[in-house]
């Protein structure tokens, strides 16, 4: 079971104008493994993590997926923000073909939203919306969690949550906080206008990433 | 064993995207009812009450009997409401999906299929009402439903070719948004909503035989009136066009999708 990125180039089109946003990227998440992908603002980040969902596709290079990914958790991830939350979980359950009921007393429970489960998620802190995304998604079984930045919301009960996840799963943490690096990845990998580098080693990447 | 493997993946796949036109069509249908359950009574008074000013107005400009002009001009009112309701939203449909394809499940194409079949459903239900209400007028019972089911089902399966396409337009070009809308009034005389095709003179007949939507509601026609009139309508053809239309419409929403960015 892994998640494979070779050579994976990805351009856009703003204005007439081709912005290259990877330039060659090679990445290999093998079952279990925990990553981090630590970037500045700009430095692709967000296009990485959606690339490696398959919510968008590379320019060019391939993509192996050959274990179930979730979808890229941010802070806005795929909510419609007019519908209450509930409602929300009621339609990604059924879209991952699972029982409303019991995904949404899940996130119910971890979440801890109270009465604003029911009201529109414009009613919302950001805060908030990441505590939902996290907590829907931790209510399934993915192998591999994709998280981009959410994981800052999370607290002691998300971390046992999720450390109860990660004995089986992969995680790939997209952030630009080397803390929340240390706290749940064994590695760590740089991204820099668009250019990946993987470190084995940790702390050589926390290192290398500070003195960016 | 390859074979088995391909069969069982495509199997797979189509019961995944079953679940997820099942939730679209759930979700399409909540964002129509809104809040509060008078939502329901709205979907359907709004067809319902235009369809009986199309009726009141025809009958007060055309001789015949009441009942059986309700059902002509309802009937072809109907056809016209799901295509211009397919072809006007169909602009937005990518950008209000777009948020939805955090989820890779969601796809451009299930999210306009689930909001096509609400648009049949909803229309079909408005249809059989008005044919039922006829009858109790006294109209003569249709002579085929199937015929009816079919002519409508043909029609809608040619509008959500050309709602690809439109809505690919569209979304390559965001300044014709506001005049999409008028390609659905094109439909209004070329379609044979509100004729019977076989009553038009021959010259300009000739040429709207050419035109899938007028044969697929002339089949619609046939089953409402029967033997009453002549009909022209050809299942191959209008196969035919349908085909190349998903063919079009579907390479144009691949290159959207290839292409898109979220946000």
């Amino acid at each position: 079971m892994t998640l494979e990125l070779s050579d994976v180039y990805k351009s856009y089109k703003v204005e007439g104008a081709t912005r290259t946003v990877l330039r060659g990227v090679h990445l290999r998440v093998e079952r279990g493994d925990t990553i981090g992908i630590l970037g500045r603002n700009g430095a692709g980040k967000s296009t990485l993590v959606r690339i490696l969902a398959g919510v968008e596709k590379p320019t060019s290079g391939a993509v192996r997926r050959r274990m179930s990914v979730s979808w890229p958790l941010g802070f806005q991830s795929g909510f419609l923000l007019n519908s209450t939350g509930m409602e929300n979980i009621r339609f990604v359950a059924r879209l991952y073909n699972r029982q409303p009921k019991r995904i949404a007393e899940f996130v119910d429970d971890l979440a801890e939203l109270g009465r604003y489960m029911y009201m529109p998620m414009t009613t919302y802190s950001s805060g908030m919306r990441t505590k939902l995304a996290l907590a829907l998604s931790l209510a399934f079984d993915f192998d591999c969690y994709l998280v981009d930045e959410a994981l800052a919301v999370a607290d002691q009960r998300f971390n046992n949550v999720i450390e109860q996840r990660l004995r089986h799963a992969s995680l790939v943490l997209i952030t630009h906080a080397p803390t929340l690096v240390h706290r749940f990845c064994r590695r760590a990998a740089i991204l820099d206008a668009g250019i990946l580098t993987v470190h084995d080693d940790l702390d050589e990447a926390l290192a290398t990433y500070n003195a960016l | 064993m390859s074979a088995a493997l391909g069969r069982s993946r495509v199997l797979r796949d189509f019961v995944a995207q079953h679940h997820v036109i099942e939730a679209l069509i759930l979700r399409d249908v909540a964002e129509r009812i809104g809040h509060g359950r008078i939502g329901i009574f709205f979907i359907f008074a709004e067809p319902l009450v235009l369809g009986a000013a199309i009726t009141a107005i025809n009958s007060v400009m055309h001789a015949g009997e009441f009942a059986e002009i309700m059902m002509f001009y309802s009937v072809g009112y109907l056809c016209f409401y799901m295509l211009r309701n397919m072809l006007n939203r169909a602009g937005m449909v990518i950008s209000v999906t777009q948020n939805l394809l955090y989820h890779s499940r969601v796809t451009l194409l299930a999210s306009f299929v689930a909001r096509h079949i609400v648009e049949f459903l909803i229309s079909i239900t408005v249809m059989t009402i008005f044919v039922g209400a006829a009858i109790l007028f006294g109209a003569r019972i249709p002579d085929s439903p199937i015929k009816m089911i079919s002519g409508f089902l043909l029609v809608m399966l040619l509008t959500q070719g050309l709602a690809f396409l439109l809505a690919s337009l569209v979304h390559e070009y965001p300044a014709i948004e506001r005049g999409a809308h008028i390609v659905s009034y094109i439909f209004l005389p070329l379609s044979g909503i509100f004729f019977i095709l076989d009553n038009i003179p021959p010259p300009i007949r000739d040429i709207l035989v050419w035109f899938p939507w007028a044969l697929a509601i002339d089949l619609l026609h046939d089953g409402m009136a029967g033997e009453r009139y002549k009909y022209h309508w050809d299942i191959p053809y209008i196969l035919i066009c349908i085909g190349a239309l998903h063919v079009l419409g579907l390479s144009a929403l691949r290159r959207v999708r290839d292409t898109l960015a979220l946000d």
